[in-house]
């Protein structure tokens, strides 16, 4: 499971302001997205368990009664963002946290494409060792031209330590737990190992920092210089990556005619922009008259499911994008939307994807899979398909959670595996040189593509 | 109208721990559930000013009730989401001692103020071969009468296994209502074959005072004070009777490791030290002061030449104790600084059966000082040693020290060698 930060919540920034349909159709099962309408959502008062409320309001009114410093205006703030902080976090669910309005803030900005910090999509994965589940901060897409680039980081790194600090995950005293269990079991001598485990590991906790809060500061603004550990699959020992944080531009969109008769379109984000620029180059690859598209996915840390839809329309009016699992056991069929004034794309598409292929760029990938017959040429991609929905608080704060699972259109669950590819081309080839979009090229040359 | 929809539970000053006098009666309480729907009514309904601020609950139960609506992920505990809510408001306040106890943590807050708690009494302990045994069953406790000794190692619990079970765990196994049954298997030494004992679970109360004779020839005595509870002043004046039947002439009081208690205690306790005067000064949050003085109904027994232990762990109710004495020149404070926590809390019982710990006082020291966070000066600093057994005279190089000012006090020649005094960084005594 992934979470993100920037681009991966403003992919659902936009899902809180979905068009009128939409709207109508959460409303049937649940209360809609509104900030207005947060005060107004207790919920049927006969099947709501009212106990919580009263505990809550009472322990505040104690505090506010006996509180050896009475409590201030200025601290309601801090308070309230205390308690959704805590009681959010307690759900251990990367997904699920809160923002305070500088975060909102920087969402918005990823959103437009602007991004801050390394300039790599971190997502957190729940990793399974040794009975233990830890959250670890992963690389999930590395952006074009950002200081993560430049520095050497690739999709799949796991960052270990910022500037000596280690990364903590929800529960860091598992391990500690572990080792006093362990001596229990015989595994762990006593006397002689265990006080000296149990010192390291307190060292490790005390000067740790979580993994939201180190995601957070790798993507904050300004030029500090961070010093990574990293751990890369195929690597034996950690990594040490230095990285200058600094501004990283992306432009949701490119696209040309590199040969003749295949036009290729990449696609960096899904957002509005994206939309607008994506409908623009299938308008200028049907006047070229080219015989295939390519999509290229790779690296694409996604964006919102409203500019996917608007996207997909241009491929597979229409058609389905994704079947949403709700919570109870519903589920809802998203479909792409209607076909532009000039007619969709009906030929050939091959979509390019790798392990940097997170979320809603996923979701756009199956979708033009299975609704257009296109090939996925690549390697497998991130395995992100939790819904991650954004919920203003009335004051410029929001948190996020996690709403729905999306599956494939023939109701494919890819969560961690992610999607498989139908031609396994590894990314990596000669300077100067692309095997990957080589092979898409070739596939829609040779006519593959939609029957 | 606010005013009258809260509930006001009595609750007693506490420090480091609580005690709750009494619940809210169950009418009181049915009465004000049938009024919740009007109350939340005020409480979800959104401010009259249309400016951006956050009242503190209505933002809570909104993103809760977000939750509720379209979480996606797992079943929500919407009790543990509050109490973890709640946790993070305190945290905001960045006090320690303001925190909440879920009813299972303000149920063993409660047994330790009131000094018993429900079980077989015996200690447990974990061997070298990591066999959860019986370290020690208390005396005439259920465990005793049953036929469990000392060194018993636990092999089943009910008849299930416990191999690789936390202590923890084991203990809560054991653990239940009064008068229910529990049947322990046991390995017994230079006994071949397990054996069962169906013990009947009752109200123990595990000893929070331990004493002694120290020094048989020169008369000293030493008192352990594990805590600060409802049964500690009585335990101490027991103490005291029975070395004075000894014939203690000096005193030696061992608050080391001893996290406080009940500030009513630390009265009494203190009050057995000091003549005359205030034992702690209590500060509230408008500025008003109160003096807690020496109750003469303490002063039953002969008051003793004394020596009081401390160190980083003696907190709150153990440094107004050690801090009064050391104002009043009552007696030689040995050790080292202690932990500084000069705040009281109060705790009050939630309806749910969980409780808010708030601080809601200072307290300062019967000449003013305020030593929170600086905690107590010994008069005489000596570090002590990690992982001894405390009051063992071989190891425990603080109360050698101890016994050493006090054979001063009384006039007799010291035996310790001087030189570990040095070592140690000796203030000498004022």
């Amino acid at each position: 499971m992934a979470a993100g930060f920037a681009a991966r919540l403003h992919v659902n920034r936009r899902e809180v302001n979905l068009p009128a349909a939409r709207e109508r159709a959460i409303s049937s099962h649940r209360v809609a997205y509104a900030p207005s309408s947060a005060s107004s959502d207790t919920g049927t008062r006969s099947d709501v368990d009212l106990r919580p409320l009263e505990t809550f309001y009472e322990a505040l009114r104690h505090l506010r009664d006996e509180y050896v410093e009475p409590i201030q205006k200025s601290q309601e703030r801090e308070l309230a963002y205390g308690a959704v902080k805590v009681m959010l976090d307690s759900l251990h669910d990367p997904l699920t946290r809160f923002l305070d309005p500088e975060q909102v803030k920087l969402v918005e900005e990823a959103a437009a494409g602007r991004f801050y910090g390394i300039g790599a999509t971190i997502a957190v994965k729940q990793e399974k060792q040794g009975g233990i589940a830890e959250e670890r901060l992963v690389v999930a897409s590395v952006l074009p031209g950002s200081p993560a680039e430049k520095a050497g980081l690739l999709t799949g790194d796991v960052i270990t330590e910022v500037d000596g600090k280690a990364i903590l995950p929800y529960d860091p005293f598992q391990r500690v737990e572990k080792l006093v269990k362990d001596t229990r079991n015989g595994l762990i001598d006593r006397e002689k190992q265990l006080p000296k485990l149990l010192e390291a590991e307190g060292t490790r906790i005390k000067n740790g920092i979580g993994f939201q809060k180190a995601s957070d500061m790798l993507a904050s603004k300004g030029n500090a210089e961070f010093s990574l550990m990293v751990a890369r699959s195929g690597t034996k020992t950690l990594l040490k990556i230095k990285v200058t944080a600094g501004e990283t531009g992306v432009d949701a969109v490119s696209y040309g005619v590199p040969s003749p008769s295949v036009g290729y379109v990449r696609l960096n984000l899904i957002t509005k922009s994206a939309q607008e620029k994506f409908a623009e180059a299938v308008a200028s690859f049907k006047k070229r008259g080219v015989k295939g598209i390519v999509v290229d996915l790779r690296d694409s840390p996604g964006g919102s499911l409203e500019a996917a839809q608007a996207i997909a329309a241009d491929v597979i009016p229409g058609r389905t994008l994704s079947i949403l699992q709700l919570p109870r056991g519903k589920q809802q069929t998203l479909r792409a939307g209607a076909a532009p004034a000039g007619g969709a794309w009906q030929g050939p598409v091959a979509v390019v994807v790798d392990g940097g292929t997170v979320g809603i760029a996923e979701v756009l990938a199956a979708a033009i899979r299975d609704g257009a017959g296109a090939k996925l040429v690549g390697e497998r991609t991130f395995g992100d398909n939790m819904q991650q929905s954004l919920v203003p608080l009335r004051d410029g704060s929001a948190f996020t959670m996690t709403t729905g699972k999306y599956l494939t259109p023939k109701g494919g669950d890819y969560r961690a595996k992610g999607l498989a590819v139908d031609v396994v081309v590894p990314g990596a080839g000669k300077p100067g040189e692309d095997p990957q979009l080589a092979k898409a090229f070739e596939l829609l040359a040779s006519g593959k593509g939609r029957g | 109208m606010r005013k009258s929809l809260v509930f006001a539970i009595p609750v007693l000053l506490i420090l480091s721990a609580a005690f709750l006098v009494g619940f809210a009666a169950p009418d009181v309480l049915s009465a004000q559930l049938s009024r919740l729907p009007e109350r939340l009514e005020m409480l979800v309904k959104p401010p009259e000013s249309a400016e951006a601020e956050l009242p503190i609950v209505q933002t809570y139960y909104s993103v809760l009730g977000k939750l509720r609506e379209s979480y996606y992920s797992q079943k929500l505990d919407e009790h543990q989401l509050t109490y973890n809510a709640i946790r993070g408001m305190l945290q905001a306040l960045n006090d320690p001692y303001t925190r909440f106890l879920d009813p299972e943590s303000y149920k063993r807050m409660r047994e330790e103020n009131e000094g018993n708690f429900v079980g077989i009494g015996a200690q447990l302990d974990v061997n070298k071969k990591q066999q959860v045994y019986i370290k020690e069953p208390l005396p005439s406790s259920p465990a005793v009468k049953a036929g469990i000794k000392a060194g018993d190692v636990i092999l089943k619990v009910d008849d299930k296994p416990i191999a690789g079970l936390e202590i923890d765990k084991v203990v809560e196994r054991i653990r239940g209502e009064e008068g229910t049954k529990v049947k322990l298997t046991l390995l017994r030494a230079n006994q071949s074959k397990p054996i069962d004992i169906t013990i009947v679970r009752r109200v123990v109360q595990p000893p929070v005072v331990r004493s002694k004779v120290l020094d048989p020839k020169n008369g000293i005595g030493y008192i352990r004070l594990y805590g600060f509870n409802e049964r500690s002043d009585s335990q101490f004046d027991a103490a005291m009777n029975e070395l004075e039947k000894q014939h203690v002439q000096g005193l030696i009081l061992d608050l080391r490791q001893n996290p406080g208690g009940l500030l009513q205690v630390a009265v009494e306790i203190g009050s057995r030290f000091i003549e005359d005067g205030p034992i702690v000064i209590i500060k509230d949050r408008s500025g008003h002061t109160e003096e807690f003085n020496v109750d003469r109904s303490k002063h039953n027994h002969k008051r003793y030449p004394l020596v009081v232990l401390v160190d980083k762990q003696s907190a709150s109710a153990s440094e107004i104790v050690a801090a009064a004495i050391q104002d009043d020149k009552a007696g030689t404070i040995v050790g080292t600084d202690t932990f500084g926590k000069a705040r009281v809390q109060t705790v009050s019982a939630l309806l749910d059966g969980s409780a808010i710990s708030v601080t809601t006082a200072k307290y300062l020291t019967p000449k003013g000082r305020d030593i929170n966070k600086v905690g107590v000066k010994p008069d005489i600093v000596v570090e002590g040693k990690e992982m001894i057994e405390l009051g063992d005279l071989k190891q425990d190089v603080q109360l050698a020290k101890a016994l050493g000012v006090m054979k001063q006090k009384l006039g007799v020649p010291s035996t310790s060698k001087p030189t570990i005094a040095q070592q140690d960084g000796e203030k000498p005594p004022r």
